[in-house]
């Protein structure tokens, strides 16, 4: 059963949807935590299929917009990862009422903010990251410049159809988008960098297991995922993680997310 | 001062409940409107701009149903399934509800793109449309979905190595019975055909805002000859142009606050004095 629901978190109403299902011990939840400018369908609507698939194995789960997106109450302009982690917090809370044992389940900044809502000892026994975005220390030296080449070789690739030509010669192509896409590449602020790195301070204690799942032809992902394996043997953090060959970055397309559904499945079935 | 009340609905077609979401302001309704989604990501990537063009409207004394066809978003079922012949229907039903919550208030559609071309046409066949508002529309159905069948092959030349779909093969698969995968979403032969004969060409008598949204400050060619087309049929439409990049094709947020007041003054222009 598919259910809208509410609830707060600072001050705000956030919206989502429930999935409980008709059968079931009732002992797991997962969580779903979409990325910075998502909202509760995820890419592709993959995690309402994600949901339903869960629901049909006997797991409920919840579905919500954190503040300033999709459908919740806040300001768009004022979300940060420091107001996503207090909305999954209260997510948590929300969906404690209903299992036991809390599953996050976290795409892209999504990912961050399960790892954030982790150290805060709210009880979750997993955490499933779906091409997480790398945390503070975790950036590096990473500079986006291979992002920057994926791009240039999309655009070289553009060139060569007549379309392409038409739309340069009669204006339609926005050159100021083509220009954005090959030089800025969104970073942390020094001050987000330094909470990010408090939060892993605090993260290395988590004893609940991991699920990562990262799609291996796209550059900020991959560097990303080795930085949290590294991560994660250091402070002997239980967790598994597997790439998808040839996926970007949130899987669209439909083996792919196959492939990281299945992942998922077989994951909270050991569990 | 009252705000408006938001509340997640129900809307009861054939054998399924669609989700919805309604918009109810604090002072007397103006009127009402249907908001009609695109489809694929742009469906997502437009989510948070209609909410809060659906706040300014509540505010602004507007009733307001914005909600998923069968098969998107939170609706039931899957993608496959539907198509614009269902997703009409989905327009028609969630028109009977909002009709349901004020009998008398004159009611409009707003759609963006697909969902601007869906509620032009439902404009026509529905009874008592008196304005629609057209979020840059998709014109040309066949171009469209083949505008994304290239965008889709750009990608998979540049991620897939081997693995990757010529334009023929598509075509021919879709021929054959099968569907083809069009970023994460299934395309049916049913869905590319019934896309590909989505022409706007016939419009409800009612008042209709054209929105070339672009980042030129004249609108395009084809959007104004359509419109002058549109008028020349006997209807009434405007063309406004608002510099914007396209923020259903954009990763992060857009701040559309330029489209949405245009939008919320001209609908209420045309029904303040009604």
């Amino acid at each position: 059963m598919e259910e809208p629901v509410t609830f707060e978190s600072g001050g705000d109403v956030l919206r989502g949807v429930r999935h409980r299902p008709d059968s079931g011990d009732g002992s797991a939840a997962v969580v779903f935590l979409h990325g910075w400018s998502g909202c509760r369908l995820g890419p592709h609507r993959m995690f309402v299929t994600a949901a339903r698939r869960l629901e049909a194995l006997g797991i409920a789960s919840l579905r919500f917009d954190f503040r300033g997106r999709g459908d919740s109450g806040g300001v768009t302009a004022e979300t940060s990862i420091a107001s996503m982690i207090e909305d999954a917090t209260a997510a948590v809370a929300f969906m404690q009422s209903e299992a036991t044992a809390i599953i996050l389940l976290g795409i892209c900044s999504g990912g961050k903010v399960a790892v954030g809502t982790a150290s805060r000892g709210m009880g979750t026994v997993g955490l499933i990251l779906l091409s997480a975005e790398a945390m503070g220390e975790m950036h590096g030296t990473y500079d986006g410049t291979r992002k920057s080449l994926v791009a240039l070789r999309e655009y070289a690739v553009k060139l060569t159809r007549p379309e392409t030509w038409r739309r340069l010669a009669t204006g339609k192509v926005n050159t100021g988008m083509v220009r954005k896409a090959l030089t800025e590449h969104e970073m942390p602020s020094a001050e987000e960098l330094v909470d990010e790195s408090n939060i892993l301070r605090a993260f290395r204690s988590y004893t609940g297991s991991i699920l990562s799942i990262y799609g291996a032809a796209h550059p900020e992902t991959v560097h990303a995922a080795g930085a949290y394996r590294d991560f994660f043997d250091a402070h002997d953090i239980d967790h598994e993680m597997h790439a998808v060959d040839g996926a970007n970055h949130s899987f669209y397309g439909l083996d792919w997310e196959q492939q990281v559904l299945t992942r998922i499945e077989a994951w909270l079935r050991r569990r | 001062m009252l705000s408006p009340t938001e509340q997640a609905i129900d809307i009861p077609v054939d054998d399924c409940r669609l989700a919805g979401m309604l918009y109810e302001p604090a002072t007397a309704v103006l009127g009402g409107l249907v908001f009609c989604n695109p489809i694929f990501e742009e469906r997502k990537a437009a989510h948070r701009v209609l909410v809060e063009a659906a706040r300014s409207l509540a505010r602004a004394g507007f009733r307001v149903l914005r909600f998923d066809y069968r098969g998107c978003g939170d609706s039931p079922g899957a993608f496959d399934a539907y198509g614009p012949a269902t997703w009409l229907q989905d327009i028609a039903a969630a028109l009977a509800e909002l009709r349901k919550h004020g009998p008398d208030t004159p009611l409009g559609l707003l759609g963006l793109r697909v969902g601007a071309a869906m509620a032009l046409h439902a404009s026509a066949v529905e009874a008592g449309i008196e304005l629609t508002v057209l979020w840059e529309p998709v014109l040309d159905g066949q171009q469209y979905i083949e505008q994304e069948l290239r965008r889709k092959m750009v990608r998979e030349m540049v991620m897939r190595k081997g693995d990757r779909s010529s334009r023929d093969e598509l075509i021919a698969g879709l021929r054959g019975g099968a569907s083809f995968d069009y970023e994460g979403y299934p395309i049916a032969p049913h869905l590319y055909e019934e896309l590909g004969s989505l022409n706007p060409k016939t419009a409800g008598t009612g008042r209709h805002l054209v929105v070339n949204i672009s980042h030129r400050k004249e609108p395009s060619e084809p959007l104004a000859d359509w419109v002058v087309e549109l008028n020349g049929c006997g209807h009434d439409a405007v063309v406004h142009t608002v510099q914007h990049p396209p923020f259903w094709n954009l990763v992060g947020m857009s701040d559309c606050s330029e489209l949405i007041e245009r939008t919320t003054n001209w609908i209420t222009d045309r029904w303040k004095n009604r």
